[in-house]
This record gives structure tokens, C-alpha cells and sequence, in this order.
């Protein structure tokens, strides 16, 4: 049954912007972390910040210019920020980091809903790459890397919400043990700390890869995000070559990362799902050929 | 007497992602429920089950792509719903005649395969709700991401069970594919990578998979060379019956009458060595 895109036929591709992703650390009061807790507007001038530096970050960019781009970034991205649901989960969990014992129920609460839409977020991001690919004469080479680098990350968010449900039981069961309750953040953060550097890395190659092929496309700043035909002939294919082996290399890391805390699930059926069946059946007639 | 231990079962790639026939399905599942902690997937297995449904995926969206798009455009569509079946059968019509001059086994593959495509396009067709229309590149688009999330979970069994890195010498897999006429060399060298690993721990290991016609047609021979074959149905049946025997290089060395093939795998492991 076809889910995703539906709601999306009339929309532009998605801004695609990157979220100054929530520090996932627990802390408990005092810590140093506490003094770097940052309101609301911190939070949306750090966000802007963050993406103008990705624009930096692009390969030169031929039709537009890079100052031109900012400007009009500036002016739609507070508003775009404003209304995201992901980026105001971002902000509320923070202020509940600061403090993990006071603010457990709160924190967990958001946390979970955040996780939600951050998966949503991503199958969004899986859709539009897709989409985009149908729009253009790139190779099928570019879809697969930017389309694992999301699903990777996907896996990374069904891990990650594993590991806190189990953690959530373990801080209430632990609350009024002071000893034991940080043992529990200290791992997390352990835990967490690398992989959260390699999703934000995987996810700034990913928008540099797509902003650079829908800007080099886009004849005027309005022209920006909205699907329109992409022609390879707009772009520097040495620079996207490069785009996609860094992507490639980090989604790979970012694959052994994850790969331990992955539980083994067999596939028992494929009645539910007809695009397995097909692969599936395709796999068969690929070894039939080669065999 | 001292008995051999047993080290697990490495998977084929035909066990994780079983053929879609019910009887086979469910004894592989059954075997991986009750089994899957004494699972060991070989890096060899683990690449060729990810690469080939990766190549799976890609000629499905190769052919969405290249084939499927231009057609809707050249006639002049804009956007799909459940009731342009018929524009989409006459599509595979016309696709699947082209094949009528090609000799007949690779018509067939070469059918299968597009009527695959063909079912799968279908069944995305009339998900769609009465009175929707979709622009094409959102139907492809949302029908390729949800094959990628498909592609992506078939993936999972090879994720996640434990995987051992391991490259068996040439004169191991030399030794299977002359001692059991191997005519796939990645089948060999899987083979010869559980041989070599049992060896190497000097534990006892069961190769278990369900092809037929590359393995299990040759578990006697295999079986001559030190490696036991099965399929998971007689998996563990097997397991009791190896352990009963001393460890594998014990095992060999007391081998007092070895056939060819035997001393072929005695002679590339260089059984004399001391076990690490």
C-alpha cells in the first residue's frame, strides 16, 4: 500500500533543512552541560547559523550566487524553523536535559514524540530523494547513496528509542539512587556521544549533496526547493562524484557503528509486502543468470 | 576420549532470505527462532546476500527509470490512478514482445523478470484510493521509497546476526571445488570458509542452506572432506551426531585411510599445525 508521498503530490520538495539536533546527553544538575542550556532564540539564531555554514560548504555554484542564496535563507528560514515541530521538540528537550532527575517523565515524553518525528522527518527525506532522482538524469548511483545514508539513520532512530525505553525503566527504578542514576546517564552518554557526531555528519553530507544538485538547477532563489527537472549538465559531476564518496565512506562507518546494538530479526513472511516479493523474486532469476 | 565441540551454523544466503514457497519459508524460520544465537554468517555470504538485493532493487528502479517513465511521458500522461491498469498492461505487452526472438531460456528469465516488475507495479496501482491521481514522479517516487524501506529490511537478517571475517586459503577452496566439482565459485568459497574456520578453531561447524542443486547434491562428498551440509530441518540432528566425534583436527589426523579428497583438505590446511 503506497503511504508515503501521498500527502505531498502538490507540495515543493521539502526545505530540507538541517536541525541542530537536540544534545542527546543526560545531565544531572550541576554538570557542565547545565551552563550551555540555550532558550528559544539562541536555539533558532544557532539553527540559522548552522545552515548558512553547509552553504560554504557547497561546490561553487554556477548560476546563482552564494550571497544571493543567503540572504534569501535568511529571510525564509526563521519562518520555516518557527513552524517545525521537530525543532520545538529540539528546544523543549534540552531544558529537560539540564536536568534528567527533576525533569524524567517530561524529558522522556518529548523524547519519544521527537523520535517519532524525526522518523517521519527522514521517510520525508527518503520521498523527496526519490522523487528528485525521477526529475533527473542523475545516476542510479546517486540515489542509492543518498537514499542508504537516510535509511541508516533510520535504523539509528529505531536503536536509539530501543535502548531509551530500556534506559527510561532503569532511571525511574533508579531515581532516588544518586550513585547508580548517573552510572546510567554516564553510559548513555558514552554510547551516544560518537554516534550522534556521525549522524549529524552523514546529515550535513546529505544536504550539501542535495542543496548543491537543487540550487545548480534552480534558475532564481524562488526557484529553490521546488521540483523542476535536474539535468547532470548543470553540475559538476567530479564534485559530485567526491559529495557521494564522502557520504558513501561515513553511511559505511555509520553502518559498523550500529551494527552490534542491531538485534537479529529473520524475515518470516513476504505475503505483507509486495516489494520484497519482488526483490525477492528477483534475486532468484539474478542467480538463475549468473549461476 | 575426549569429545569435539560444536562451534555453530553458517547460514547460506538462501536460509536468511528464504524462497517465497511456504514449506521452505517456514523451516528456515523455525531454524532461525530456535537457532539463530548458534548462527554464524560468513563475511562471503553476508556481501553476496547484500549486494544481490542491492543489484535486486536497482534493476527495478533501472527499469522504472528507463523504461516505465519515458512510456508514460511519450503518451502524454500526467498523472496516475487505480484506473490506468489498462495503460499499464499494454505497457508490459509491448515490453514482453520484444523478447519473442531471443532463444527461449533467456526469454523466460527475461519474462519472469519483467512480469515481476509487472505484479509489483500492479499491486502499487490499485493501492491507490478511488479518485486519486498522482503525478508520475510521485508515484515512482513514493513507490520506489517504500521499495528501498523493503530492500532495506531484507536486509536486517544479515545485520544482525554474528558474522565472522574470513578468507580461506586458495588451496581450501581449490580443495572443494575439485574434491566436489563445484561449478559456482562463490558457493566454494563459502564452503570453504566455514572448512577453514572449523579447522582454525577446531571446533565442529554445519553448513546449513537449502540449495539443492549447487550444495546439498554434493553434502556426500562435502561431508568426505570434514564439512557437513544440511538442511535446516536436520540441522541439529546433525549437530548430535558430530559432536559424538573428536574434534575436527583430532579427527582428520586419526584418519588413517584417507581418500584423495581427504588428504587434498589435510594437506591445504596443513593439519599438522597446532590449532590456534
Amino acid at each position: 500500500m503506497l503511504s508515503l508521498g501521498r500527502e505531498k503530490i502538490s507540495e515543493p520538495l521539502t526545505i530540507a533543512r538541517g536541525d541542530v539536533s537536540p544534545i542527546d546527553l543526560f545531565t544531572i544538575k550541576g554538570s557542565e552541560i547545565n551552563k550551555d542550556f540555550k532558550d528559544y532564540k539562541s536555539a533558532l539564531a544557532e539553527t540559522i547559523e548552522y545552515n548558512l555554514s553547509i552553504l560554504d560548504e557547497l561546490p561553487s555554484l554556477k548560476n546563482l550566487p552564494l550571497e544571493e542564496i543567503k540572504e534569501h535563507f535568511k529571510k525564509i528560514m526563521e519562518e520555516d524553523i518557527r513552524k517545525d515541530p521537530l525543532f520545538e521538540k529540539s528546544v523543549e528537550i534540552k531544558k529537560y536535559t539540564s536536568d534528567i532527575s527533576k525533569y524524567l517523565v517530561s524529558y522522556f515524553k518529548e523524547v519519544f514524540d521527537y523520535q517519532k518525528n524525526k522518523e517521519e522527518k527522514l521517510d520525508s527525506r527518503l520521498f523527496d530523494s526519490c522523487r528528485l532522482f525521477y526529475n533527473s538524469d542523475l545516476p542510479l548511483q546517486f540515489l542509492t547513496t543518498i537514499e542508504e545514508a537516510t535509511l541508516v539513520q533510520k535504523d539509528f532512530v529505531h536503536i536509539y528509542e530501543k535502548r531509551l525505553h530500556k534506559e527510561h525503566l532503569q532511571l525511574m527504578v533508579n531515581r532516588s539512587n544518586h550513585k547508580k542514576f548517573g552510572r546510567i546517564c554516564d553510559e548513555h552518554n558514552r554510547w551516544i556521544k560518537p554516534l550522534n557526531e556521525q549522524t549529524r555528519t552523514i546529515s550535513r553530507l546529505w544536504l550539501r549533496l542535495f542543496w548543491y544538485v537543487d540550487f545548480s538547477n534552480s534558475s532564481t532563489v524562488e526557484n529553490l526547493f521546488e521540483v523542476k527537472p535536474i539535468k547532470s549538465d548543470c553540475l559538476d559531476m567530479t564534485a559530485i562524484q567526491d559529495l557521494m564518496d564522502k557520504l558513501k565512506k561515513e553511511t559505511d562507518k555509520m553502518e559498523g557503528s550500529i551494527e552490534s546494538s542491531m538485534e537479529f530479526k529473520p524475515y518470516t513472511s513476504f505475503e505483507d509486502n509486495s516489494g520484497a516479493r519482488a526483490i525477492r523474486k528477483i534475486m532468484e532469476l539474478l542467480s538463475t543468470t549468473e549461476g | 576420549m575426549s569429545f569435539g565441540q560444536f562451534e555453530g551454523f553458517f547460514v547460506d544466503t538462501c536460509i536468511l532470505l528464504p524462497q517465497a514457497l511456504d514449506a521452505v519459508m517456514k523451516a528456515c524460520s523455525e531454524f532461525l527462532k530456535e537457532y539463530s544465537s548458534k548462527c554464524i554468517l560468513s563475511s562471503s555470504v553476508k556481501k553476496e546476500g547484500l549486494e544481490l538485493i542491492e543489484r535486486s532493487y536497482n534493476t527495478i528502479v533501472t527499469y522504472f527509470q528507463s523504461a516505465i517513465k519515458p512510456y508514460l511521458i511519450a503518451k502524454g500522461v500526467k498523472g496516475l490512478s487505480n484506473r490506468d491498469g489498462k495503460l499499464i498492461a499494454d505497457f508490459f505487452v509491448e515490453q514482453k514482445a520484444q523478447f519473442s526472438h531471443l532463444p527461449y531460456k533467456r526469454t523466460n528469465i527475461q519474462y519472469e523478470l519483467i512480469s515481476t516488475i509487472e505484479t509489483y507495479v500492479a499491486s502499487q496501482l490499485h493501492s491507490l484510493k478511488n479518485g486519486e491521481k498522482m503525478p508520475i514522479d510521485v508515484f515512482l517516487g513514493a513507490v520506489t521509497a517504500e521499495l528501498a524501506i523493503a530492500k532495506r529490511e531484507m536486509g536486517a537478517p544479515f545485520r544482525g546476526l554474528r558474522c565472522e571475517e574470513i578468507k580461506p586459503r586458495d588451496s581450501v577452496t581449490s580443495a572443494i571445488v575439485i574434491g566436489a566439482i563445484m561449478k559456482n565459485p562463490d558457493d566454494a568459497y563459502h564452503l570453504a570458509s566455514a572448512l577453514e574456520f572449523q579447522f582454525s578453531r577446531n571446533k565442529w561447524v554445519i553448513f546449513v542452506t537449502t540449495d539443492q542443486e549447487d550444495i546439498l547434491s554434493k553434502a556426500p562428498e562435502l561431508e568426505e572432506m570434514f564439512l557437513r551440509c544440511s538442511r535446516p530441518e536436520w540441522a541439529m540432528d546433525y549437530h548430535s551426531d558430530l559432536t559424538k566425534n573428536k574434534a575436527p583436527i583430532e579427527h582428520a589426523k586419526e584418519k588413517h585411510d584417507c581418500t584423495l579428497r581427504q588428504q587434498r583438505v589435510i594437506d591445504a590446511i596443513g593439519i599438522s599445525a597446532t590449532p590456534k
